[in-house]
């Protein structure tokens, strides 16, 4: 964390007594526990290590798998909509974005300000501040947050999510702590349902992605290598793409002089420059193909974007992520061949490629194959809860987020998080899930209310199999298996008989507990 | 299944029904671990840590030659030098107190050791050391995960394998499953606590797949480490850990360590290394880091000096850098580097490996050469140190490597 000051503490109710709760360690009951025999024998499934197996029966419903997958998580009413609209009209409704007047822009710029801001305004506010650019760059986080949880552009978000994701830029490295909230603004958002190439263009040009992948030092006679190998490791053509140190080298060549105004007097600073002076403008070949050099020389790098972006393994690159993304871990082979027609014959249409996966016969089969990352699990949670989130506590959503892992901007290295579910099946992973789940229900952070009661009512249940059943289907949209049914009915019941009426009461009583055992559940950790 | 041993959970998985694409199992029948075993400490620095201004080569003029900027001075007069080890090598002048336990015996260097596969490529190089399988991704496991499987054990201790930070380390992948841990302070259930709540929780991953057990694993963590209760943490011997997310993380180590909860390997992380840019000199970004890498070991050392008989430390990067400077003050990826070897059994106060020099027609396109591949250095701990004589399991292919005499045999 970059600043010290600011801990977990402050976050999860302010009060002492609430603190002393969240900070004694609470054992397992011994009856609990698993044996020891148990424990040893069990051993996990190396084959699942490429493609983990959700533990239960795969959900049937095809507008609930295309929401799992194209949302952050379905909010009452959500499942119901997209029935009527149907799979197809649901996709041209949520590729079309600026058709869905959401009010999200206006509101998020009214509550985190610096979103607005120029690259010159952001570095003079944080210097005027001596905070490192933390403000700037908490308020992109928060911002981030909020427009997962709220906005109804949710196919929209979540290609956000994948495009800040595949051009990583690390928030706490200097200047990009400021800079990324211009190319989240100017980059990512303007064209994540556009065309790959003139994504692929804004990020080159990008002076986040510029510092920190450290071309803009990137000069003629010492090339820096760092963005040039990237450019082709990660964001275009893969590792296997068939390039060679060398063509690293004539790459990073090509950028020299690709740089960033920064540290001078007058309205510039943050912003792009090419620099005549550092650029090197001899010839250059790039994966076999000449590049003249000479003046204007920033044609140079314009022309290595344009030559990757055209690659047949640029395409194959970002058709099998785009599958990682939304159908499995480990894709089919033909699913990411007919993604890769399509963006090779729409030169990147990113909504052409998006429909291609979503009405493929193999997405449809790949229901419950994506572990949720943290980002997800939390977002979910919140949307299918219908959480109520004070604009001032959004910041403390961010730090569960910090605990499992995934908080955005984050990742140090230029890889982004990883997409795939052994990354984060861990340990810490599903205790910080579990714990997430108990201290939402038990209204730990303020500002952030549950409201348990009207879900109740939603539910109509009037016993504790039918509050099971209802909450299943809010909060899973779908139904249990009968072993996990009957186990968490008879928790609710707690010693009721589970299929007799229960007073409304005792049901508003009980949901909190089940609603935490759900979020817990399996179940809840898929999508 | 209760009742089932390791041993024989091996024998049926041969039997069992797989997807053909699943990688065969390079498994033997589990060897009997020895008695009295090393603790692994793993700690990998990531981004690609530039060893030739770790491990300073003051003594290879070529060393000057291609970092006019960076070069660390030979050792003499004055701060800011290199301190020596040996006439040929110095360790970087942030690492003094790395240099205390190098004089003490403890502390051994590899120079010019790595591996060429997946070169340049932060995230192939680092795949491929993790799996501990050069330029091959049949196996899905990693090579201390291999160990850990190679061994019959009655350890079942959920902390005999532990990943330090929110994503278990590619090396630990296997079927023992490894405790991701980011706080021992905040590893505990919250919320609901009764007992009703949690055992329906537990009954709701009764199950078998990945998921499962690791949800398994997760509360007998929890439960083993309430049970310890670890609490507040006073160091020993007057150990001061840096205040940095390395020091809390070998600090947290140390903790288990000394809770005697079964721990066999840990893995820690340290970023930060990918110094394309004013890395610095004698001081700087790099030193910055070097002296908290310094401080965390020398810390950890200190704090767990009567157990050091029986614990091993090693670093490890995945790859070095070019030994010619660029332009931006910095180093671009290269291929060999160093590992540091740290423990009561290591062969320390010296600098193992052979210098394969950094004239031009020594360097391997333009990179330092690899003279000794890293499983090699691995494959000794892990027969020596860790007493596990199953080399062609942990690394499938590796024949007999010839070793360094990095560590001593026990």
């Amino acid at each position: 964390m970059k600043d010290g000051s600011l801990t977990r503490r402050g976050v999860v109710t302010g009060t002492a007594a609430g603190l002393a709760a969240a900070a004694l360690a609470r054992a397992l009951p011994a009856a609990t526990l698993p044996d020891r025999g148990a424990l040893r024998s069990r051993l996990l499934p190396l084959e699942e290590i490429e493609s983990l197996r959700a533990p239960f029966s795969r959900s049937t419903d095809p507008v609930a798998h295309l929401l799992h997958r194209a949302t952050f998580g379905v909010r009452p009413g959500e499942l119901e909509r997209a029935r009527q609209l149907g799979v197809e009209g649901w996709l041209d409704e949520q590729l079309d974005p600026d058709g869905i007047d959401d009010g999200i822009d206006e509101k998020v710029a009214g509550l985190f300000p610096s979103l607005r801001l120029s690259a010159p305004a952001l570095l003079a506010l944080s210097e005027d501040r001596e905070d490192g650019g933390y403000q700037n760059a908490m308020e992109l986080k928060k911002a981030t947050l909020y427009r997962a949880l709220f906005s109804k552009r949710q196919l929209y978000e979540v290609m956000v999510e994948f495009w800040s994701n595949h051009f990583s830029i690390y928030h706490f490295k200097d200047v990009c702590a400021d800079l990324k909230t211009v190319d989240d603004r100017e980059v990512i958002r303007p064209r994540a349902l556009g065309r790959f190439r003139d994504l692929l263009h804004a990020s080159a040009r990008s002076p986040a992605m510029l510092y920190f992948l450290d071309n803009a030092s990137n000069v003629k006679g010492g090339p820096n290598e760092n963005y040039a190998r990237e450019l082709m490791e990660l964001h275009t053509i893969g590792v296997d793409g068939g390039y060679t140190q060398k063509d690293v080298v004539e790459v990073a060549r090509c950028f020299t002089g690709w740089t960033i105004t920064l540290w001078e007097e007058g309205g510039k600073n943050g912003t792009f420059r090419f620099d005549r002076d550092s650029h090197d403008e001899g010839r250059k070949t790039v994966l076999g193909l000449p590049i003249a050099g000479g003046r204007p020389g920033n044609v140079d790098a314009r022309r290595v974007v344009d030559l990757l972006a055209s690659h047949p393994a640029c395409a194959r690159f970002i058709s099998t992520k785009l599958c990682r993304r939304f159908v499995a871990d480990n894709p089919p082979q033909s699913i990411v061949d007919s993604t890769v027609a399509t963006f090779r014959a729409t030169d990147g249409d990113i909504k052409a490629v998006l429909r291609t996966i979503f009405t493929s016969a193999e997405f449809a089969a790949a229901a419950d194959q994506k572990l949720k990352r943290p980002f997800e699990f939390v977002v979910s949670a919140l949307r299918t809860l219908d959480a109520r989130v004070a604009p001032e506590a959004v910041e403390s959503l961010i730090w569960p987020l910090y605990s499992l892992g995934q908080v955005p901007f984050e990742w140090e290295l230029p890889d982004g998080y990883p997409d795939v579910g052994v990354s984060w099946a861990s340990t810490n992973g599903l205790l910080n899930r579990w714990n997430l789940g108990s201290t939402l229900l038990l209204n730990w952070y303020d500002g952030v209310n549950i409201p348990v009661r009207a879900l109740v009512r939603r539910t109509r249940a009037k016993t504790p199999a039918g509050l099971v059943d209802g909450f299943a289907a809010l909060l899973l949209q779908r139904g249990l298996d009968a072993p996990d049914r009957e186990r968490l009915a008879a928790h609710v019941a707690a010693g009721r008989a589970p299929d007799a009426p229960a007073p409304a009461w005792f049901l508003n009583q009980k949901a909190q507990e089940l609603v935490a055992l759900l979020l817990g559940s399996p179940y809840f950790q898929w999508r | 299944m209760a009742n089932i041993s390791r041993r024989g959970l091996f024998g049926a998985l041969g039997a069992l029904a797989v997807p053909h694409w699943f990688p065969r199992m390079a498994f033997a029948a589990p060897a009997e671990l020895a008695t009295g075993t090393d603790t692994l400490i793993c700690v990998f620095l990531r981004g690609g840590a530039d060893g030739l201004n770790v491990v300073v080569p003051f003594g290879d003029s070529h060393y000057y030659r291609n970092r006019p900027t960076l070069a660390i001075r030979e050792p003499g007069g004055g701060g800011g030098r290199a301190l020596n080890l040996n006439g040929f090598f110095g360790l970087h002048p942030a690492l003094g107190r790395l240099k205390e336990l190098y004089d003490d015996g403890v502390l051994a260097a590899v120079q010019a050791t790595g591996s060429t596969a997946g070169r340049h490529s932060h995230f192939d190089a680092m795949d491929f050391m993790e799996r501990g399988t050069p330029g091959e991704r049949k196996l899905v496991s990693g090579w201390i995960g291999r160990h850990l499987a190679s061994l019959t054990s009655a350890n079942d201790s959920p902390f005999r394998a532990v990943g330090f930070g929110q994503i278990v380390q590619a090396s630990l992948r296997g079927p023992v499953p490894a405790t991701a841990l980011a706080s021992i302070s905040d590893f505990h259930l919250q919320g609901f606590e009764a007992e009703r709540f949690q055992a329906t929780l537990a009954g709701l991953y009764s199950g078998s797949s990945f998921l499962d057990v690791q949800a398994l694993t997760t509360f007998g963590a929890v439960s083993r480490l309430a049970a310890a209760n670890p609490g507040q943490y006073e160091p020993g011997n007057g150990a001061a850990y840096p205040d940095s997310d390395f020091g809390s993380a070998m600090r947290q180590v140390a903790q288990i360590v000394k809770a005697d909860l079964g721990l066999e390997v840990a893995c820690v992380d340290v970023g930060g290394w990918d110094t394309h840019e004013e890395q610095g000199g004698k001081t700087g970004y790099m030193a910055d880091l070097l002296a908290d890498l310094a401080a965390g070991l020398h810390a950890f050392y200190t704090d767990l000096e009567d157990r050091m008989g029986r614990i091993t430390v090693l670093t490890m990067t995945e790859f070095g850098r070019r030994p010619e400077e660029n332009a931006s003050a910095g180093t671009d990826h290269g291929v060999a580097s160093f590992m540091f070897a740290l423990g009561g059994g290591i062969n320390g106060g010296k600098v193992h490996g052979t210098w394969p020099g950094l004239a031009p027609q020594a360097l391997d396109e333009g990179d330092l050469a690899v003279t000794t591949e890293y499983r090699a250095v691995l494959a000794e701990i892990v027969q020596k140190r860790l007493g596990n004589p199953r080399l062609g399991d942990v690394f499938p292919g590796i024949g007999n490597p010839s070793f360094l005499g990095i560590c001593r045999e026990g």
